[in-house]
């Protein structure tokens, strides 16, 4: 059976479908069968982001109506044979319930080993809808006081859920900004919010520019994917830095052309 | 204020316990000015009363604290 984990925040707009679906390549590459579930009805996305989005003969809303098998809505990716995806479609529909979610998820868990499902932003119904489906919850949060208090805010709503765990990655980190002493460190995060850090992403232009989810393996985004993957699938604790380029005199001199630019 | 890792750790750390407390703002000053009316019956004291209220799972510690000058004597009335 599958390990089902969503992937929240509370806050929109902090990365967690880019996180998704990068974390879900990163599985993908570790020989994992892995399936993207787009939990947002009616402003989804994960299709646009993976690359997808023509590709898609059914979603999620077809199967609950009955429209088609829940094998003919999973698109495959080109460059993963082990990574598919569930979409949500962009309509919203009166038939989209939490049993009929939660069932959906339960078959595909006996087909795959990870089943990932991007939440929508906020605390209602859909966040509940998604939560009500997975084992596991990993909450993205970006270094700042409001994406923070909403994190805060979810994690205690998850505790009720009884999850078997909830883990934290912090998302978009400047490691200038770090060693500016200007932001508080990943670390400083953990403590605050009480959970457990699995994760560091680093801001970088690439995932803005990445077209579909192509990270150019040698970027410091796709390192800390891989080691975030790593962590997730065999519980290892590496965290990536972001701060090591910035660091010594070099580091230094990186930082202030970052500045004056 | 200048945006330092030290201050945004303070102001974070300020946001989120006002958050989890769910305490309504204005209620350590209510609590504070009627807890002073009360117990001027039965001291004299110049410092301000200390309090704190936090949180322990699902209930509240409520501390209050207060260095008085003088105990008030009371003269209790027998009714017959």
């Amino acid at each position: 059976m599958a390990r089902k984990i969503v992937i929240t925040s509370g806050k929109g707009g902090v990365g967690k479908t880019t996180v998704t679906v990068n974390l879900g390549v990163a599985l993908a590459n570790l020989g994992q069968k892995v399936v993207l579930v787009d939990a947002d009805f009616g402003l989804n996305n994960l299709d646009v982001v993976i690359g997808i989005e023509n590709k898609i003969d059914y979603d999620i809303v077809d199967v609950i109506d009955g429209r088609c098998r829940l094998k003919q809505a999973l698109v495959s990716t080109d460059n993963h044979k082990n990574l598919f995806v569930l979409s949500s479609g962009s309509g919203v529909n009166s038939c989209i319930t939490g049993q009929n979610v939660k069932l959906i998820v339960e078959n595909l868990s006996k087909y795959f080993d990870y089943v990932l499902i991007d939440c929508p932003a906020g605390i209602d119904l859909g966040f509940h809808r998604a939560v009500s489906c997975v084992d596991e919850a990993i909450v993205v949060a970006t270094p700042n006081i409001t994406s923070l208090r909403d994190v805060d805010k979810v994690v205690s709503v998850l505790k009720s859920y009884r999850l078997n765990s909830i883990n934290l990655v912090v998302n978009k980190v400047r490691g200038d900004l770090i060693m500016n002493d200007m932001v508080l460190m990943p670390k400083d995060i953990e403590k605050v919010l009480k959970t457990n850090l699995i994760g560091v992403l680093p801001e970088e232009d690439v995932v803005f520019l990445s077209s579909g989810f192509s990270l150019p393996k040698r970027s410091d985004s796709a390192k800390a994917y891989r080691m975030l993957a790593n962590n997730v699938h065999k519980n290892s604790k590496k965290i990536f830095d972001t701060t090591f380029k910035y660091s010594g005199f070099f580091g230094s001199i990186r930082r202030r052309l970052k500045n004056i630019v | 204020m200048k945006k330092t890792k030290k201050n945004e750790i303070v102001r974070v750390q300020s946001v989120l316990e006002k958050d989890r407390l769910s305490i309504a703002g204005g209620v350590g000053e209510l609590l504070i000015s009627d807890l002073e009316k009360m117990l001027k019956d039965y001291f004299d004291f110049s410092k301000d009363i200390e309090y704190s209220i936090t949180k322990e799972k699902s209930e509240y510690r409520v501390n209050i604290s207060l260095l008085v000058n003088r105990v008030k004597p009371l003269n209790t009335i027998i009714k017959d």
